[in-house]
């Protein structure tokens, strides 16, 4: 039953996870663009400085994309489900409602994982391509708090679309809204080097609690 | 599986308070901190500084809503600001100059705009600068020290310090075995023991000339690095390695009195001097390079170090050969909380930091509120019985949320009451 929970998952994402795939193609395409206009418009060695020393991130568009990533694929697999309290069909399914729920937002990170995964792959291997290894990894701890943020935006996105009431909806947002903030400070590249592992804790800690409205949806606590 | 799901929303949301209330707090009521400048007089021969008041003096609208700045010497009397500059004349020559007061006459000598200009520096040290709390570029340039040219350039490669002295080609990104080996040959022959410690220099070319990089090798000494004319030269200096130099700020200065500063592993600051890299130990007392921002203003009568925590501005004014006149201690306004602060401080128990304005890195830090968090902690926890008693709660739910509501004071209150515990 729960590979069943899974696999149906898989097909309903499939689309729109190869549209968000597509959406973060581009934009390392666009990176990538960027990444090479810096050295068409200077000598490499000012580009260096510029990157190395004034701290310039030609790869911001990550950080966004990453986020939109997030929430973007808990709408595709949540908005439907919650339309006419369609999720409470799955949820009356024989088998515990958090492995159902659990289930659901395995897949979903999964999804989520894997896109972000490309994204950092892609940069790590266009930024070796131009800088040297110790600013390819300065620049993958610099994006992977923003990945932190593309979690928690899925986290967040999918406790917020599961809550049945608006006035816990509305702390659910204003707490996920916090937690994703936490990744996106303003922050000199590599900043966040230190303390990937207790914020990747917190966002692992995080998870389980979508099913706290699953739980409030499926028995009517509202 | 309720009661983890409950906490996996509870614990984030005090998180997002700690962090965001404070946060919101400070754009609304003011930063903490509030820096004093401080300065020597040459003109009073006596200590004077600019303070931002945190209570404003005088009632009335402008004084509630704008930053009230002060000028004051150390025997209270106030100044206007015109009259603090006119103090200050090395460091407001400009405006000097635009008021006719210049050239100007102070101890029997004459000071005019280039005799100012060309005996000036300043050099300030933080402790985010220290080198092993600082984000470092890890691959530096080793600029031309003879440039052929009006301005300094960048070469066309960088360095890193490790077990060699790596040079890494930008044009190709990789590592130019011809210059590598060139100065690691050149360093090997000085006695550089590898791998090197620290690698430090003012990697910008807008400075008025280079002085190259100074390295610390594996046994702890200290080497001189330049590029001239495309070749290494290398100095090994006389700087003792149990002296432990734990970080080295590279300051290119017209004056040529000193390379910079060094921090040596007893927490005390040097200036490198030209005179064949002998340290000058800084005077300074109660100096806590890991806590402490270091400022040195040279003005052609007088050097003046002054050194600052959150509390208290130090400051110690010296002669050219760097021997301590006179010294001076002020507590700022910042270090006393305002009244907005108080009641903040009173009901909320904790502030969580990401940012560590003395290192690099971000770090998880909890900034208790002192003896003001057990207000936050009693309030908490007597709404909390009081609402559980009400409640009629029961269920081991109700001890861990007084647990948290026990370390975390409204923060945990606010959390647990908005997601008050389900049954299953």
């Amino acid at each position: 039953m729960f590979a069943s929970i899974l696999h149906k998952e898989f097909i309903k994402l499939r689309a729109f996870w190869l549209a968000a795939l597509a959406l973060n193609a581009c934009i390392i395409v666009y990176v990538l663009l960027e990444m090479l206009k810096l050295f068409r418009m200077d000598h490499a060695e000012v580009v260096w400085y510029r990157v190395i020393h004034l701290g310039q991130i030609y790869y911001e568009p990550f950080m966004y994309v990453m986020v939109i990533t997030g929430i973007f694929l808990a709408f595709a697999q949540f908005f439907p489900e919650m339309k006419n309290h369609r999720f409470r069909i799955s949820l009356h399914l024989p088998l515990a409602p958090h492995n159902i729920v659990l289930g659901h937002i395995l897949v979903g990170l999964v999804a989520v994982v894997l896109i972000l995964a490309v994204d950092v792959m892609a940069l790590y291997i266009m930024t070796g391509l131009y800088f040297p290894s110790e600013i390819v990894h300065r620049s993958v701890f610099t994006v992977l708090p923003w990945a932190l943020a593309g979690l928690s935006a899925y986290i967040g996105s999918t406790l917020v679309l599961l809550e049945p009431t608006w006035r816990l909806r509305i702390f659910n947002f204003v707490v996920s809204l916090g937690v994703t903030g936490l990744f996106l400070l303003p922050a000199d590249p590599g900043a966040y080097a230190h303390i990937l592992i207790p914020l990747f804790a917190l966002v692992l800690f995080f998870a389980p609690s979508v099913l706290l409205p699953a739980y409030r949806f499926r028995y009517r606590k509202f | 599986m309720m009661l983890l799901a409950r906490y996996a929303l509870i614990i984030p949301a005090i998180i997002v308070m700690a962090f965001y209330a404070p946060m919101l707090f400070d754009v609304a009521f003011g930063e903490r901190v509030q820096k004093t400048h401080i300065f020597y007089s040459p003109v009073l021969k006596k200590f004077i500084w600019l303070d931002k008041l945190i209570s404003p003096e005088e009632e009335g609208l402008e004084d509630v809503h704008h930053a009230q700045f002060v000028q004051m010497d150390q025997d209270g009397k106030r100044y206007t600001r015109q009259e603090f500059e006119k103090l200050l004349p090395f460091i407001y020559y400009r405006n000097m100059e635009i008021w006719g007061l210049l050239p100007l006459e102070l101890e029997g000598k004459t000071f005019d705009k280039n005799t100012i200009k060309a005996n000036r520096q300043v050099i300030e040290f933080k402790p985010r600068q220290i080198d092993d709390r600082a984000l470092k570029d890890e691959v530096y340039p080793l600029i031309e020290s003879v440039p052929g040219s009006a301005r300094l350039i960048f070469p066309e490669d960088r360095f890193r310090l490790g077990r060699e002295f790596e040079f890494i080609n930008a044009d190709y990104n990789r590592r130019d075995e011809k210059v590598t080996q060139v100065f690691n040959d050149a360093l090997k022959e000085a006695g550089f023991q590898f791998p090197g410690r620290l690698a430090a220099g003012k990697s910008t070319i807008l400075k008025p000339f280079d002085e190259g990089v100074f390295l610390v090798d594996a046994d702890g000494n200290v080497f001189h690095v330049k590029r001239v004319n495309g070749k290494p030269r290398v100095i090994k200096t006389p700087i003792d390695p149990a002296l432990n130099v734990r970080s080295i700020k590279v300051n290119e200065n017209r004056r040529k009195e000193f390379y910079g500063l060094a921090l040596t592993g007893d927490k005390r600051l040097h200036l490198i001097s030209y005179d064949n890299y002998r340290l000058i130990p800084l005077p300074l007392e109660s100096y806590d390079p890991e806590t402490m921002d270091f400022k040195l203003i040279i003005n052609p009568l007088y050097r003046t170090a002054t050194y600052s925590d959150d509390e208290t501005i130090r400051a110690v004014v010296m002669d050219s050969q760097y021997r301590p006149l006179d010294k001076y201690q002020h507590t700022m306004p910042g270090a006393s909380l305002t009244m907005a602060q108080s009641i903040f401080n009173s009901l909320t128990p904790f502030r969580l930091n990401l940012e560590d304005p003395t290192q690099g890195y971000f770090s998880l830090e909890i900034d208790w509120h002192g003896w003001r968090s057990w207000i936050s902690i009693a309030i908490g926890l007597a709404i909390f019985v009081f609402l559980a008693y009400r409640r009629r709660s029961k269920g081991p739910a109700l001890v861990m949320d007084g647990i948290l509501v026990a370390l975390t004071g409204l923060y945990g209150l606010v959390a647990v009451s908005i997601l008050p515990p389900q049954k299953e």
